[in-house]
């Protein structure tokens, strides 16, 4: 009893006091941005299983980038988002639907009316639905835009949004899941449950405000192995701690918000972004968490 | 040759003592070490008041977070005037037994003294999501409790914890019979919770308080500067040692505070020692501190 009070006290002053995580944490020193595949105008980008980034151009191209550079993989409608399954699969948004992508096999519908998709640690693929115009709740005779999470095969949305895109990524312990709001100025959490239900919303995670408010949105969240959040805005990349603490703002390759974000290379210690449709790359301190890393998939999408 | 040898020499050794001169070889500083005093310890002939543990507290206004908390109840309190109430947030170091800040202890010995009123010690550690998936783990909420510059802190004293106490206690309910004190983070969270609702409390007590840039808390001494005085009588702590990293510089960050406090005429106390982010020099000022916070409602008797 004695020793657990002990330990609890002690977890307790160095939760308190803790210290920080600053961006010198993250970021190499005179290592910047480098544009890669200039020719490209990408629209979203994930990774897969291996660490190779995925990207779909504005074209309708999946091109997969490995080492031994670009290699177009499928042709696809106008895609928005992407996300690499846990069972090999590629998932898609191509006009507002959502497509599994499998080797050699034609796309396979989803669902429709689909904005953003993510797969939590466990392997379960939630998306965020389109907007939809509904009576706002606080008062009756407004009507706002709500968004909602889904998580696949489930009928009713678990979670509802409001004026967002709904870019979502999961903690690394598959225990949280994030979903931005930038009505609210905001990045919610919500408690993932055991049935995979979400509850607990807060707005844990404050961004610092766009400098145009019509490109207030986010367009992407990735997070590292140490728990770190990542959010694709227009200032640039806001970094936050697992407290929901800012950490600082890594700067864009240019003068437009970024789009897009993920962890890629066979560390995936490097960094992607989607900045005005451009793809470029950092190498980090750290390793991103690639939810699907574990399982490689054996096939690839086709 | 051997005649500009030895000018240059000369002329090198003379700057040498000149620089020599100009930079006496500092002595090291002897540490500051600070020593609880008495009335931060256990007296014969004090008579002790009680802390309990409460069951875990689920809350609604930070939605399903649960926390661990305690209540003092000095033995002076007679169960029908009200008490004073003093809030603590990161409550299990504050109600700590040979700890930091020793309230039980030290309030033990003040109110027997006569230089604190009969009080109540509400000390709630910060909430935590837990995880319900396995392999998860919770969530914790300090950061977003303490660090927000909202009224959310004080809607979850006001509407949970304080019926809660009252429950089982008469406590006061006029914004002069309360107070609210905190470490670090929980500092600032103490000014919040004055500045935001100075009708519920209005005293502060800070120690190494995060005036910083964690969730924009540096705005406040410009805010302060701008805004209409309001009632609060504050007692902020900090270190000449304290934390200079991303988020701001903790000391600098309390001297604006303190200039801000002073600018606009609060009824303040600052104090600036020797130590670092923690709770040594604030611990050991806990009886000189709550004494002085106090003071107003002790001297209406």
């Amino acid at each position: 009893m004695m020793r657990c009070t002990l330990v609890a006290v002690l977890f307790l002053a160095a939760t308190a006091l803790a210290q920080d995580m600053p961006l010198s944490q993250v970021l190499i020193p005179g290592e910047g941005w480098r544009a890669v595949e200039p020719k490209l105008t990408v629209a979203c980008i994930t990774t897969d299983g291996e660490g190779n980034l995925l990207l779909g151009t504005k074209g309708g191209e999946i091109v997969r980038l490995t080492n031994k550079g670009p290699h177009e993989i499928a042709k696809a409608r106008r895609l928005t988002a992407m996300a690499w399954s846990r069972d090999g699969d590629l998932l898609t948004v191509e006009d507002d639907t959502l497509y599994r992508r499998a080797m050699g096999k034609p796309a396979k519908k989803l669902a429709d009316g689909v904005a953003q998709v993510a797969v939590s640690p466990k392997g379960e693929v939630y998306y965020s639905s389109g907007y939809e115009i509904v009576e706002s709740p606080e008062s009756p005779d407004e009507f706002v835009h709500r968004l909602s999470i889904y998580r696949l095969g489930s009928v009713l949305p678990i979670a509802e949004v409001f004026q967002s895109n709904g870019a979502l990524a999961f903690w690394p312990d598959g225990g949280t899941v994030v979903i931005s709001d930038v009505g609210e100025g905001r990045l919610f959490t919500y408690r993932v449950g055991k049935d995979g239900t979400l509850d607990a919303q807060e707005g844990y995670y404050g961004l610092l405000p766009a400098r145009r408010p019509s490109q207030a949105s986010v367009g992407g969240l990735t997070l590292d192995t140490d728990g770190r959040l990542y959010a694709a805005t227009e200032l640039g990349v806001q970094v936050f701690d697992p407290t929901g603490r800012m950490c600082g703002v890594i700067l864009p390759p240019a003068r437009k918000p970024v789009t897009a974000l993920a962890f890629a290379g066979p560390a995936r210690d490097h960094l992607y972004v989607v900045c005005d449709g451009k793809l470029y790359v950092r190498k980090t301190k750290v390793k991103g968490f690639v939810a699907t890393a574990k399982k490689p998939g054996p096939k690839g999408p086709g | 040759m051997s005649r500009w040898f030895v000018l240059v020499g000369g002329v090198f050794a003379l700057s040498s003592l000149v620089l020599a001169q100009d930079k006496p070889k500092e002595k090291p500083k002897p540490k500051v070490v600070y020593k609880h005093g008495p009335d931060s310890e256990e007296q014969k002939d004090v008579p002790r008041g009680k802390v309990t543990k409460m069951p875990q507290w689920t809350s609604k206004v930070f939605p399903e977070t649960v926390r661990d908390w305690w209540v003092y109840v000095p033995s002076q309190y007679d169960g029908k005037t009200p008490a004073c109430v003093m809030v603590f947030q990161d409550g299990e170091w504050y109600q700590k037994a040979g700890g930091d800040f020793r309230f039980p202890t030290v309030c033990d010995n003040l109110i027997h003294q006569g230089k604190m009123p009969v009080t109540i010690g509400i000390f709630l550690n910060p909430g935590v999501v837990p995880a319900t998936k396995e392999g998860a783990k919770g969530r914790s909420n300090r950061s977003f409790e303490y660090d927000t510059l909202s009224d959310q802190y004080a809607r979850f004293l006001e509407t949970e914890i304080l019926p809660e106490v009252a429950k089982t206690y008469k406590l006061r309910t006029d914004a002069a019979g309360r107070a609210i004190g905190g470490i670090s983070s929980g500092g600032i969270c103490a000014f919040t919770v004055a500045w935001q609702r100075p009708d519920l409390f209005s005293k502060v007590l800070s120690h190494v308080g995060s005036f910083t840039n964690i969730r924009g808390g540096d705005v406040y001494p410009g805010i302060i500067r701008k805004t209409e005085k309001k009632p609060i009588r504050a007692y902020l702590q900090d270190g000449r040692n304290d934390l200079d990293n991303l988020h701001g510089n903790w000391p600098l960050a309390n001297l604006q505070m303190e200039a801000a406090l002073k600018f606009k005429g609060y009824d303040y106390k600052f104090v600036m020692g020797e130590e670092g982010h923690n709770g040594k020099h604030g611990g050991v000022l806990m009886p000189e501190s709550l004494t002085w916070l106090w003071e107003p409602e002790v001297s209406k008797k």
